[in-house]
């Protein structure tokens, strides 16, 4: 054992030494505080986590059906509080709390699991049933307590950057915007409203924390003001009645635009771009989206490459029988449909299933009704080696145009490897995703670009985002169900879609859709959920072409979807209420339908 | 003299890591063990032994059917998954096992004779928010130059998509606490496997693997600090091929290609999978377990992507063993090869079907197989099978397959004629010779998921039954297997 031996001097310079290192730490510590935006947004964070576990905790103890309502309420708005920094800081925590109640199909591996949902969506369920069952709340409130405590005891907001806290904010108006105002995370109860006014008010806490990062205070003092605005108009409305059209046009556009002027104004640069462009100034603009971040990390696109990919989808050279090409099924003229229930194979029989448009098709995860395709570009292999279509394989078409002095000459232009099966497909691909032209009536309208809307269409919008619930599945602004903001999900939904037209005892059609490529049984009769913009051109409608206007598709949903026509689905997801539309309410619905026509 | 020399040995916790390298340089093999290997299980091994491997003996050790002395109550849970075993300083031993499907993690008591006599809980589901704890690592001091620490990833369910650390040694009582490691990033974590102390002295790397097919793929991901044991301030990277035109299927035909690891600032899941997609990082299916070669060198990686139907055309499908040979000087440099490709309908690895995890000895590579059942070719219409690769020759042999489709199986109720092929999953397998004195000897899991009873269900004691599974595990011993 060895001893320190410390002289008396030591001592006294240490014990001075010491009080100042801790003067010292408490200043460092304390402008550390002002200026770690970190640790300011971890610390309101964890506050928030720890209140919404507090007042769950509180329903979790609840046995009176009144008290629990008014406590599950509370709980949600603190739930929603914490949204804008869980959904981006830990989506997966987020997802948990908040997912549909649905089962989640697990299609990945082996195990092929199917389990149960929990959550907030599932809790609102229970507390709304008739007959109350009180193991089931308590389940899902512990479940809810113990996400939410895993949650604080381990930090996830790291490493936080300027850029960071942009995306988050223009993430979070998308949310309220596509999810929120939409009733889609509030089914039963719809109480979205308030829930959304409690997003503003955090999204106006960070905001109020970032304030010396202003150069111009305009912008501050503006966006400030907008949000309190925002949070006006969602307390003391009714569900129905909500203005949405007025509340995005004059609230989360002009806050998008905010957005990018902060960006600006703080001098941020992103470190890369996302599918939600860093630099968009509405959610309703052509520039709204990176279509070419749609598209796996195949290389660059160039003018010369989506010129190349418009002849090639023309180019009947592609097929076997040097008859086909893209555009017979997806005619430029027609939307790119063709117009028929089911498309015309190569032998003159019919195929499948019906042609969808390809306009907006880029802004989606999947392809096909199916998804069985990743991305557009192995879209395209299905196509050329599909015995009915192209009938074809790409040794075949490499040869066929390395004839052609033209596209040897494009191809080597645009491309390294000139033609190869990778670039034939990219540069179509590419092509089509220069199809989300996002200028329609309503995208110019709700942009403030034009003022041309009239009431019914306005109202038809409302209705769609509202009363209709069309919008829970078909998310603004691209209107398909590709989820936002991350855009790398495209959700499936079994409507339970009748063989042929009848409004009673209509026969399933025997289409089993998703179930045939990974052969699971909760995906027996799903689609994907395709965009509705220009809807008005794309006529018949469905995956089977089975209707064919919109008055007979607004019909099938008011009833309640295969349920309500006495199609009796295990798995059905469409919620099987009637949705009780009057004949007005649906003519408005078709009318704002006409809007989403590209011009 | 003598006693105390083995006692001294004994208590040097030899620590083999699941599906990680076993620690072969530092304990002495005793030859007076006291380890019988035999059936302590009412449930029957499940597996049968390829040509070549019949003299291979096989035991089951614990099942979820099974009841232990010291814990009556203790149920083996669903889907047991990643383990590792320790030694103990008073001659018994201490497994450490993921119960994928009930979210949580066991530890297991096995006596001086290795016969499984206690098993808790030490992470339940509580503590996870219903996250399944997939693969595992153990981290030991001889190992890794710290912990020791038990680290498993969280893969689906709840709040996944983190790498989780235990303590091995914690108190059972407080199992319903849980600790990530956020500095690792978000990803589909399948397994984060910490490097040898000696592959870079005075550095902690951890390979993870991101066990996704979205257009960012499954990512390798490297985090590293240049202080060893922590695990909290170091830097995220992930692999990319210098020449960022290659994709997986270019590397089949051969070669080896220069790779780097670039650096990542990203935090969340998806702003991750985008940075990487900027930076061209490499895009494989489903990245799953990852494990070094024990030659002393420790910087010669293998690692499998189980593959999946999407991508194919710059991905594999039917799944993939690639070799990654690490810089002896700079832990972000290498090269990259493929190994096996289940890809090639012909080749040496036409069987392949879905290879899920690896354990990498000296000698030699065991890749289990966990079938996505893909039924288009015939080769690959079989139960799942542990494959032996030898890394010098080069050679590929079937050593066992899941049996779960005979007599003994279903006469037993254990599963049905009618399961599909491939329908039971092999996982787990760490090499735990140095442990128990006896060379060749691994332990193995199978996941039942075709045995299902409702008397497994919540073996963690919280939360509700049906956020839980009543599937079967077996775990067994093989002895016999060369390293």
């Amino acid at each position: 054992m060895s001893y320190l031996i410390i002289k008396k001097e030591v001592i006294i310079y240490g014990f001075f030494f010491l009080l100042l290192i801790s003067c010292k730490k408490e200043k460092q510590a304390k402008f550390e505080q002002t200026t770690n935006y970190t640790h300011v947004l971890n610390t309101l964070y964890k506050k928030q986590l720890n209140n919404c576990i507090e007042v769950t905790k509180k329903l979790n103890k609840t046995t009176e059906k009144d008290s629990l309502l008014y406590l599950f309420k509370k709980a949600r708005i603190a739930f929603k509080s914490t949204e804008p920094l869980m959904s981006f800081f830990n989506e997966a925590t987020y997802k948990n709390l908040n997912r549909p109640n649905l089962p989640i199909v697990d299609e990945d591996d082996n195990a092929k699991k199917v389990l149960k949902p929990t959550g907030f969506q599932v809790l609102e369920e229970e507390i709304s049933a008739e007959k109350l069952n009180l193991t089931e709340i308590n389940k899902h409130c512990n479940n809810i307590i113990n996400t939410l405590k895993l949650e604080a005891n381990n930090h996830a907001i790291r490493k936080l950057k300027k850029h960071h806290v942009l995306w988050m904010i223009k993430d979070s108006y998308l949310r309220i915007m596509a999810l929120g105002i939409s009733g889609f995370d509030s089914p039963i109860l719809q109480n979205s409203l308030p829930e959304n006014k409690a997003v503003i008010n955090t999204i106006q806490t960070i905001l109020v924390h970032f304030k010396k990062e202003f150069k111009t205070e305009s912008i501050y003092t503006k966006q400030l003001a907008l949000l309190e605005n925002s949070a006006k108009k969602l307390i003391n409305t009714g569900f129905n009645s909500f203005n949405r059209y007025a509340f995005i046009k004059e609230n989360i556009n002009p806050l998008v635009n905010l957005i990018n002027k902060t960006t600006i104004d703080w001098n941020v640069s992103f470190p890369f771009d996302r599918k939600l462009s860093n630099s968009a100034t509405s959610f309703f603009n052509e520039t709204t989206f990176n279509v070419h971040q749609f598209s796996p990390n195949y290389g660059k696109v160039t003018d010369s490459i989506i010129k190349l990919g418009e002849k090639l989808f023309h180019e009947s050279k592609l097929s076997k029988s040097g008859k086909m090409n893209c555009a017979n099924c997806h005619q430029p003229k027609n939307a790119f449909t063709d117009g028929l229930q089911f498309s015309i194979a190569n032998d003159g029989s019919f195929v499948k299933r019906n042609s969808p448009t390809l306009l907006y098709s880029g802004l989606q995860a999947a392809q096909f009704h199916d998804a069985r395709a990743a991305s557009l570009e192995t879209q395209i292999v299905g196509v050329v080696e599909n015995d009915k279509e192209f009938h074809n394989n790409f040794e075949e078409i490499i040869n066929t145009l390395t004839k052609d002095s033209t596209y040897v000459k494009r191809f080597n232009t645009a491309y390294k490897k000139g033609i190869t099966s990778v670039n034939i497909r990219h540069a179509i691909a590419s092509y089509i995703r220069t199809l989300s032209k996002f200028n329609s009536k309503f995208d110019e309208n709700i942009s403030s670009r034009k003022n041309n809307l009239t009431t019914d269409e306005i109202s038809g919008f409302n209705l769609f985002m509202g009363k209709a619930k069309c919008a829970t599945c078909h998310f603004a602004p691209t209107f398909n169900g590709t989820v936002p903001p991350s855009y790398t999900e495209s959700e499936l939904e079994v409507l339970g879609i009748p063989e042929t037209i009848a409004w009673k005892n209509a026969t399933i059609n025997d289409d089993l859709g998703r179930y045939d490529v990974f052969e699971v049984d909760k995906k027996k009769h799903a689609f994907k959920t395709p965009t509705v913009r220009n809807i008005t051109n794309t006529a018949p409608y469905m995956h089977n072409g089975v209707y064919h206007n919109l008055k007979e598709v607004i019909k099938f949903y008011n009833l309640g979807g295969g349920t309500g026509i006495g199609i009796n689905l295990e798995n059905q997801t469409l919620p099987t209420d009637k949705l009780n539309l009057t004949e007005n309410e649906i003519d408005q619905l078709i009318a704002f339908l006409g809007t989403l026509s590209d011009t | 003299m003598k006693k105390s020399i083995k006692l001294a040995a004994l208590a040097i916790s030899a620590l083999t890591i699941s599906c990680n390298s076993d620690d072969d340089l530092n304990v002495i093999v005793d030859n007076t063990t006291q380890v019988e290997l035999k059936n302590h299980s009412v449930t029957p091994h499940l597996l049968t032994a390829h040509p070549g491997y019949e003299n291979l003996k096989i035991y089951s050790l614990l099942s979820s059917e099974d009841t232990l002395p010291e814990s009556p109550n203790f149920v083996y849970g669903s889907m047991a998954d990643g383990c590792g075993l320790l030694n103990n300083s008073d001659g018994t031993y201490t497994l450490i096992n993921n119960i994928e499907a009930d979210y949580s993690i066991a530890r297991i008591t096995l006596d001086k004779t290795f016969k499984p006599v206690k098993g808790e809980y030490i992470l339940n589901s509580v503590a996870t928010g219903n996250t399944a704890q997939c693969s595992g690592s153990l981290i030991t001091p001889q190992e890794h130059g710290f912990g020791p620490l038990y680290l498993s990833g969280g893969e689906w369910g709840g709040n996944s998509r983190n790498v989780f650390a235990t303590n091995p040694f914690k108190e059972a009582a407080t199992a319903s606490t849980a600790r990530t490691l956020p500095a690792m990033g978000q990803w589909t974590i399948e397994n984060a496997v910490p490097l040898h102390k000696d592959a870079y002295q005075g550095k902690t790397i951890v390979l993870i693997g991101d066990d996704s097919h979205g257009e960012a793929g499954g990512q390798l991901v490297m985090y590293k600090s240049d202080t060893v044991g922590d695990l909290e301030n170091g830097e995220l990277y992930a692999l990319k091929m210098v020449n960022s035109n290659i994709k997986d299927n270019d590397l089949v035909d051969g070669g080896e290609f220069d790779v780097e690891f670039t650096q990542l600032s990203e935090t969340t899941y998806d702003a991750l999978n985008t940075e990487c997609v900027s930076k061209n990082v490499m895009a494989f299916n489903r990245v799953e377990d990852i494990d070094y070669r024990k030659d002393g060198d420790y910087r010669e990686i293998y690692f499998n992507a189980t593959g999946r139907t999407a991508y194919n055309d710059t991905r594999t499908k039917y799944g993939r063993v690639y070799r990654l040979t690490l810089d002896e000087n700079d832990p972000l440099k290498g090269k990259l090869r493929v190994e096996l490709n289940g890809d090639d309908l012909v080749g040496k690895a036409k069987t392949f079907h879905s290879p899920d995890n690896i354990l990498v000895t000296k000698n030699y590579a065991y890749i289990q197989e966990d079938p996505n059942g893909y039924d288009d070719d015939a080769n690959k219409e079989h139960d799942a099978y542990l494959y032996q690769y030898n890394l010098n020759t080069k050679e590929l042999k079937v050593v066992l397959e899941s049996a779960q489709r005979t007599p003994a199986a279903v006469d037993g109720g254990y599963a049905s004629y009618s399961d599909r092929w491939g329908k039971w999953e092999l996982t787990g397998m760490i090499d735990i010779s140095e442990n128990v004195g006896i060379d060749g000897t691994f332990l193995l899991i199978q996941q039942g998921h075709s045995w299902k009873n409702d008397a497994f269900l919540n073996p963690d004691g919280v939360g509700a039954p049906e956020d839980s599974s009543n599937e079967g595990s077996i775990l067994t011993v093989i002895q016999g297997l060369e390293r």
